[in-house]
């Protein structure tokens, strides 16, 4: 009995170890309030989230500045919520810009670095917007360049990729719920190489 | 049938016990790891480094931005507060100082809406009795002794790469003797 019950706790006890670190290195995503195709989770840098979205975040958003400063926006589906792909073009529409003091888009890939493809097109931010005739600003993504588009990020390489928007000191309004944030949205256009 | 309660009973409880801990123990650890990893890249503890312009091959902490320039400093308060101080760049862009514990708590932020002009911070240990901060100077205490201090500059179109990278050189980590 005694040694049972003994082998039964080894073995509960390595089983919960392997599914948290599975969890937190495997499939979850920072997760939190959603908007659309977009996730923003109010505990990043704070010292009040629980076990397991620190984890998370740790994992995911390490060195991330809290929402008194920062709010970060996360997707890594499209608006119709399928999976964003590196073999499928978009189209992300800025109605509004952001009501932030500045903001990028930045194209992420699986695992959550810069997608290694020479393009050098990871990214959007707010100084392009300014300098935009587009009104509502379209952001192209898509493994291939296009002809005569002024704005585009590159998916190339980034396999099931994420789009991370960053507001650096946003309206307190959308600090204080970001839920109320005008956020753009993610059209997919086509897959198997058309744009 | 009693004679499996006590495993079943050990078993679950073992597992939300390991489930606990483990979640518990990966945030110190990610930050111990990268922390390792950017020290092995040449940043000394108690110093600034100045972080080259992000790239693709930039893989020292997950989704850094390209269009911000990082500076980092490691900590280890054991031997003293450290005096952390910056200007901020001039023509309104964004800039901040952000400390983080070694628990990933991003315990302060400072930029130039919350202290014009320039910053200085005087960061201090958890147990640390260290002289009081001079005048001036902002005092902080580390909820734990090691952690990084991050500047964050970002790269719009008032400066070019070599006018932020000259300005950034002003952030400076100097640790102070107990």
């Amino acid at each position: 009995m005694l040694i049972r019950t003994g082998v039964a706790a080894i073995a509960g006890f390595a089983g919960g170890s392997l599914l948290a670190g599975f969890l937190v290195f495997g499939p979850l995503d920072i997760g939190g309030l959603r908007d659309g195709p977009w996730r923003t989770n109010l505990l990043i840098g704070d010292s009040e989230a629980g076990p397991m979205p620190r984890a998370i975040i740790a994992r995911r958003g390490l060195l991330a500045l809290n929402r008194s400063e920062a709010v970060y926006f996360n997707a890594t589906s499209d608006d119709s919520g399928r999976r964003l792909d590196e073999d499928c073009a978009y189209r992300v529409t800025f109605v509004q810009e952001p009501d932030s003091r500045w903001w990028s888009l930045t194209l992420y890939a699986g695992d959550d670095y810069l997608a290694v493809n020479g393009d050098d097109a990871a990214s959007v931010t707010a100084d392009q917007a300014a300098a935009s005739a587009e009104n509502p600003m379209a952001v192209l993504v898509s493994a291939s360049r296009p002809d005569g588009r002024s704005y585009w990020m590159s998916s190339r390489n980034a396999g099931d990729f994420a789009l991370t928007l960053r507001l650096y000191q946003p309206a307190p309004a959308i600090s204080d719920d970001p839920a109320l944030a005008e956020l753009p949205s993610i059209e997919r256009l086509s897959c198997g190489g058309g744009s | 049938m009693m004679r499996w309660i006590a495993p079943v009973a050990a078993l679950v409880l073992a597992g939300l016990l390991g489930f606990t801990l483990v979640l518990r123990w990966i945030p110190g650890f990610v930050m111990t790891r990268a922390m390792a990893q950017i020290e092995g890249n040449g940043a000394p503890l108690n110093t600034a480094m100045h972080v080259p312009p992000v790239t693709e091959e930039s893989h020292n902490v997950v989704r850094p931005s390209p269009d911000i320039m990082y500076s980092i400093c490691l900590f280890d308060l054991t031997g003293g507060p450290l005096m952390v101080q910056s200007r901020w760049p001039g023509g309104g862009a964004y800039a901040s100082i952000s400390l983080f514990d070694a628990q990933t708590n991003n315990f302060l932020t400072v930029s130039d809406s919350s202290q014009p002009g320039r910053t200085v911070l005087w960061v201090q240990g958890p147990d640390s009795e260290a002289a009081a901060a001079p005048d001036g100077v902002t005092a902080v205490r580390s909820p734990t002794t090691r952690g990084v201090v991050l500047y964050r500059r970002i790269l719009d179109a008032s400066a070019s790469l070599a006018s932020a990278d000259a300005e950034r050189q002003s952030f400076l980590c100097t640790p102070q003797p107990e």
